[in-house]
C-alpha cells in the first residue's frame, strides 16, 4: 500500500503555492479564480463600447469627457478553478523503488492540496482497465486527509487502457478545467488520442510523465527473459552494452517524442523521475512545469 | 606453418559443440519489466530469438570459443618453417668421443649436443623419421630410422659420452651408406669438429649439416706416459709422462705423480701455447703398483688430466742361442742388455719344444719345427712360414719399415749384403727389409708368440759393423720381451680391446671397471678373452687370471685434448660444411597458443565477475 503522507512543513510550503492556468475557465461558483466572465469584481480588465441596454453605473464617464464616446468598463469575475487529476494505476506504475505508483499518488496528493487550499474545486480519478472517481468536486483544506486515505488505498492493478478512461471522463464532466494526467504512458494503443480528446473537450491539460530510474537505466545484464508486467507477455534477449544502449535511446525518444507532442498543443509536459525524496523532486517537477506559481 | 599433430583437428568437433551447448542450455534470467513496449523496437531488430542472433553479442560464448580455439590449435601442434627445409629423413651423428666432454659449454658439449638433438625429436613432424648414430670410439646405430619419439628419446637417453678418442668418419661413412639407401635424407652431425676430417668419405651428395658444439680452447692433456722396467745398468723402473698446451694462453700448473694413491713426485710445468714438455719419474727397480699421473689444473677437459700405468718389478730376459756359425757380435750384442741372460747350445741339442726361455735366438740352420716361443730365425728358415724361398745374390735393400719396433730407429742404407734369401712371409707378419726380389726380413706375431725372421747371414754382409745391427738386436728382444708385452697388455688406450688370458682354459672372466662395474667375460678356446668396454678411463681389474691383473686406460690423444672447435668440416673431396648451429626446421608455437587460451580464460573470468561490461 503506498503511503500518502506529508510533512507539516512540506504542506504549509504547498499552501503558498497556487495551481497557474494558462486559461480561465467557467466556475460553479466563486472562487479566487479570474474567469472568462467579465462581471462584478474590482479586478478591471479593459474596455468596450457600450451598447444600448449596459448598465450605466460602468460606463467610464472620464474617458467619455475626453474622448465624447462611451465606454463601458468590464470587471473580472473571480471564479473557482476546476482541477481533475488523472492518476495511472496500472500494473506497470508498481514498477520501481519506490514504485512509480506512490510517488505519483504524492504528486496527485500535493496538486489536490494545492487546489484544495487555493479552494479549487478538485476532482480526482484514477485509471487502469477503467476509470474510477476517487474524489468529486472537493473544495476546501479539510476535505484532503480523506483525500490523501483515499488515495492510499489505491493499488496498481490491470493494464493500462488511458483511452476508455478518458472517453468515461470526457463523457462524465460537466466543466471542464484544468486537468493533470499522471502515468507513465506506457500504453500499447498509446497516448495521442486521449490528448487530443482532452483538448477537444476544453481541458488545459498537463501531463506529468512518471518514470522509475530503473527504467531509464535498467540494471539488466545477460541472457534474460523479459515479462511484461500488465499482460505477461514474454521476449528473450541477450543484454550487451549495445542493446543497453538502444534501449535508453528507445526511452529517450519516447520521452521526447511525448513532449514534442504535448508541446505543439499547449499541453504541460514534465517527466518525474521517482526519485527520493518526494518533496524536492516534487517541488521540482511541479515548477518545472509551470504549474505552479 | 604446418601441423605437427594433424589428427587432433578431429577434436574441431568441440567448437560446434560448445555452440549448440549455448544454444541448447542458454539459461536464461527472468526479469519483470513494467512494459516490454520500449523493447519491442529492439526485439524487432535484433531478433533475440533467432539462434544465431542469440549468440552474437555473447562475449562470454565468444571468449571461450577463442580459448577454445586456441587450446585445439595448440593439440594440433602447430610450427612455423625457418631455415631448415623440411626432410623426410634425418640421420643424426652425435660425437661422442673424449674432446666432446669439454667443459667450455655446460654443463658439457656431448649434453648441449643431446639437448639439441632431443629438441630436433621434439619438434619431428609426421611420418618424419629420424636415426641416431653414436660416434664413439666405435660407430654404432643407437636407434635405427623411427618416427617414434619415445623410442628415440630413449635411445638418446642411453648414449653416453666416452674417455676415448674415436674417427668420426666411421660414422660419417656409416650415415651416407644409409642415406644413400633413403630418398630426402639429410645428415646431421654434431661435432665439436675438432680433428675431423671427413675427406675420405665418398658423399654421394647426400646433404650433411655440421652442428657445431663447443666455443673455447683452454686445455692442457697428458699426451705421453710410458713405463719402463728394468732397463738401464741399475734396473730401475722409468716412468715418463708429457703434457701439452692446447690453448692460446699460457698455462702453470703442477705435473704429480701417485703411486698406489699416495703422491711420490711434483713437477711444476709452465708451457707456452702450444707447448709440450715431458718429465721423468724414476723409481727402485722393486717397485710396482698402480701409478697415476695427474695435471693439477682447472682446464676444459678433465678426462686428459689423469693417466695410470701399472709399474711391476723388472725381470731377467731368458735367451736360448743357437748359432751354427758362433756369430761373435750377436753374442755379444745380446750380451750388451743387463736384463738377458743367454744361453747357449749347439744346433744338434735343439728342439723346438724347448721350454724356459722367453726367446729362441737360432741362427744358419733350420730347425724341424716353429718353435715353441718367441724367436729371431736369423738366416734360419722354418717351412712352415716361409714360402717361394728364393736365394737373392747382392740383394740390395731398396725400402725398410721404418715404423715396426723391430725396426724402427735402424738405417739399412749403407748395409752390404753378398748373399741372401727371399721368402713369402706368412699372412701374420709384416715385411721389414725389402729387396727388388721380395722380403728379405719379416716380422709377425702368431698367438701369443712373437718371430723376428732375417734372411742373410750378417757375416756375410757389413751389417754387425754398423750402428743399426746393435739396435735391431735391442728392438727385437725389447719386442718380443714377455714383461713388455705385458706392459703393453697392462696399458690402453681408452677404447682399445684388451686381450686377457684365463687362468683355467676357457672359463669366465670378471673385469671390474673404473665405476666399479663388474662384466663377466667370457673366454674362447685357448683362454684368451677379449674386453671391449674400456670407453672409461682408468684402472680396471680382472678376477679368474692366473694372477692378480690389473691394466690401465687411458686417453693420452693429441687430436682429442685438442678440443679447439672447428670451423669446418672437410665432407667428401670437394665438400666442405660450415661450422653452424641447429635452426628448428619446425619452431612450435603451441605453448603461445596456450598461453593464449589461458589469457583469453582468465579475461573470460573477469568478464563473467563483471557483468556490466556485457
Amino acid at each position: 500500500m503506498p503511503e500518502v503522507r506529508f510533512e507539516s512543513e512540506f504542506l504549509r510550503r504547498l499552501e503558498q503555492l497556487h495551481l497557474v492556468s494558462r486559461r480561465v475557465f467557467r466556475g460553479a461558483g466563486r472562487g479566487e479564480r479570474r474567469s472568462r466572465r467579465r462581471g462584478l469584481s474590482v479586478e478591471f480588465v479593459d474596455y468596450r463600447n457600450y451598447v444600448p441596454g449596459d448598465d450605466l453605473r460602468y460606463l467610464d464617464w472620464n474617458l467619455y469627457g475626453r474622448l465624447d464616446r462611451l465606454f463601458l468598463k468590464l470587471f473580472e469575475e473571480e471564479e473557482e478553478l476546476h482541477l481533475t487529476l488523472l492518476v495511472d494505476t496500472s500494473r506497470s506504475m508498481h514498477f520501481g523503488q519506490p514504485p512509480k505508483l506512490e510517488h505519483a499518488l504524492k504528486l496527485a496528493a500535493a496538486i489536490a492540496y494545492i487546489g484544495l487550499a487555493g479552494l479549487d474545486r478538485v476532482s480526482v480519478a484514477s485509471f487502469a482497465g477503467g476509470l474510477e472517481h476517487i474524489e468529486r468536486g472537493a473544495s476546501g483544506r479539510h476535505r484532503a486527509p480523506r483525500l490523501f486515505r483515499s488515495l492510499e488505498r489505491l493499488s496498481a492493478e490491470g493494464p493500462t487502457a488511458l483511452a476508455a478512461a478518458v472517453r468515461r471522463l470526457v463523457a462524465e464532466v460537466r466543466r471542464p478545467g484544468m486537468l493533470v494526467l499522471i502515468s507513465d504512458f506506457l500504453d500499447p494503443a498509446g497516448y495521442a488520442g486521449p490528448l487530443r480528446q482532452l483538448l477537444g473537450r476544453g481541458f488545459d491539460v498537463a501531463v506529468l510523465h512518471v518514470l522509475a530510474p530503473e527504467e531509464v537505466d535498467p540494471p539488466l545484464v545477460g541472457d534474460l527473459r523479459l515479462i511484461d508486467s500488465e499482460t505477461g507477455e514474454a521476449r528473450e534477449l541477450s543484454m550487451g552494452m549495445a542493446t543497453l544502449k538502444r534501449y535508453r535511446d528507445t526511452v529517450e525518444r519516447f520521452g521526447g517524442e511525448l513532449a514534442a507532442f504535448c508541446k505543439a498543443r499547449g499541453i504541460h509536459y514534465t517527466r518525474a523521475l521517482a526519485t527520493a525524496p518526494f518533496e524536492r523532486a516534487c517541488l521540482e517537477s511541479l515548477r518545472r512545469m509551470g504549474l505552479l506559481r | 606453418m604446418g601441423l605437427l599433430n594433424v589428427a587432433a583437428l578431429w577434436l574441431a568437433w568441440a567448437i560446434p559443440a560448445l555452440i549448440a551447448l549455448y544454444l541448447l542450455k542458454l539459461k536464461r534470467r527472468e526479469h519483470v519489466v513494467p512494459s516490454i513496449l520500449f523493447w519491442q523496437h529492439m526485439l524487432r531488430d535484433t531478433r533475440a530469438n533467432a539462434p544465431f542472433q542469440r549468440l552474437r553479442r555473447n562475449l562470454l560464448l565468444l571468449l571461450q570459443l577463442l580459448a577454445l580455439a586456441a587450446l585445439l590449435a595448440a593439440l594440433a601442434r602447430p610450427f612455423l618453417r625457418t631455415q631448415q627445409g623440411a626432410v623426410r629423413h634425418r640421420i643424426v651423428v652425435l660425437d661422442a668421443t673424449a674432446s666432446m666432454q669439454g667443459r667450455d659449454v655446460q654443463p658439457s658439449r656431448f649434453e648441449a649436443g643431446r639437448a639439441q638433438v632431443a629438441r630436433l625429436i621434439e619438434g619431428m613432424r609426421e611420418r618424419e623419421e629420424l636415426m641416431l648414430i653414436h660416434a664413439g670410439s666405435r660407430t654404432r646405430i643407437a636407434a635405427s630410422f623411427s618416427s617414434d619419439r619415445s623410442l628415440l628419446r630413449a635411445a638418446l637417453e642411453r648414449m653416453q659420452v666416452e674417455d676415448a678418442a674415436g674417427d668420426l668418419a666411421e660414422a660419417a661413412v656409416l650415415a651416407v651408406s644409409v642415406a644413400k639407401t633413403q630418398a630426402d635424407c639429410e645428415i646431421l652431425l654434431f661435432s665439436d669438429g675438432s680433428g675431423v676430417d671427413l675427406s675420405s668419405v665418398q658423399t654421394g651428395g647426400v646433404p650433411a649439416q655440421f652442428i657445431r658444439l663447443g666455443t673455447g680452447s683452454r686445455n692442457v692433456g697428458l699426451t705421453a706416459l710410458d713405463v719402463r722396467t728394468g732397463r738401464g745398468l741399475d734396473r730401475r723402473a722409468q716412468v715418463y709422462a708429457a703434457a701439452r698446451n692446447f690453448s692460446a694462453e699460457e698455462q702453470r700448473f703442477d705435473l704429480s705423480f701417485h703411486l698406489d694413491g699416495e703422491l711420490v713426485d711434483v713437477q711444476p710445468l709452465v708451457l707456452p701455447p702450444g707447448g709440450e714438455a715431458g718429465r721423468l719419474l724414476q723409481r727402485p727397480a722393486y717397485t710396482q703398483g698402480i701409478l697415476e699421473v695427474r695435471l693439477d689444473i682447472d682446464d676444459d677437459l678433465a678426462v686428459d688430466n689423469r693417466a695410470w700405468a701399472v709399474l711391476m718389478p723388472g725381470r731377467t730376459l731368458r735367451v736360448l742361442l743357437c748359432s751354427r756359425t758362433g756369430n761373435p757380435y750377436l753374442e755379444r750384442v745380446l750380451l750388451l742388455d743387463p736384463r738377458v741372460e743367454v744361453t747357449r747350445i749347439e744346433p744338434a741339442a735343439y728342439r723346438p719344444d724347448m721350454a724356459g726361455f722367453d726367446v729362441h735366438v737360432l741362427e744358419g740352420f733350420s730347425p724341424g719345427a716353429p718353435p715353441a716361443a718367441n724367436a729371431l730365425l736369423i738366416n734360419a728358415l722354418v717351412q712352415e712360414w716361409s714360402s717361394a724361398t728364393q736365394n737373392v745374390a747382392r740383394p740390395f735393400i731398396v725400402d725398410w719399415d721404418r715404423q715396426h719396433p723391430v725396426t724402427r730407429f735402424c738405417q739399412f742404407d749403407e748395409v752390404g749384403i753378398v748373399e741372401g734369401m727371399v721368402s713369402e712371409p706368412p699372412p701374420w707378419a709384416q715385411r721389414l727389409l725389402e729387396v727388388r726380389e721380395g722380403a728379405l726380413a719379416w716380422a709377425g706375431q702368431q698367438d701369443l708368440r712373437r718371430v723376428v725372421s732375417l734372411g742373410f747371414d750378417p757375416l756375410k754382409s757389413n751389417w754387425p759393423l754398423r750402428v743399426s745391427f746393435i739396435i735391431f738386436i735391442e728392438n727385437t728382444l725389447g719386442w718380443m720381451d714377455v714383461m713388455a708385452q705385458e706392459e703393453t697388455a697392462r696399458q690402453l688406450a681408452a677404447g682399445q680391446v684388451a686381450q686377457l688370458r684365463s687362468a683355467g682354459g676357457a672359463g669366465s672372466l670378471a673385469v671390474i671397471a673404473p665405476d666399479g662395474e663388474r662384466r663377466e667375460v667370457e673366454a674362447g678356446p685357448g683362454g684368451t678373452a677379449l674386453y671391449a668396454d674400456t670407453a672409461r678411463t682408468g684402472v680396471y681389474q680382472v678376477e679368474g687370471m692366473a694372477e692378480p691383473f690389473r691394466f690401465c686406460v687411458n686417453l693420452l690423444d693429441r687430436r682429442e685434448s685438442d678440443i679447439r672447435p672447428g670451423e669446418e668440416i672437410a665432407f667428401g673431396r670437394y665438400e666442405r660444411l660450415e661450422a653452424g648451429i641447429l635452426q628448428p626446421a619446425e619452431r612450435e608455437i603451441w605453448k603461445w597458443l596456450v598461453a593464449a587460451a589461458v589469457a583469453v580464460l582468465m579475461l573470460e573470468w573477469w568478464v563473467y565477475h563483471r557483468r556490466s561490461w556485457i
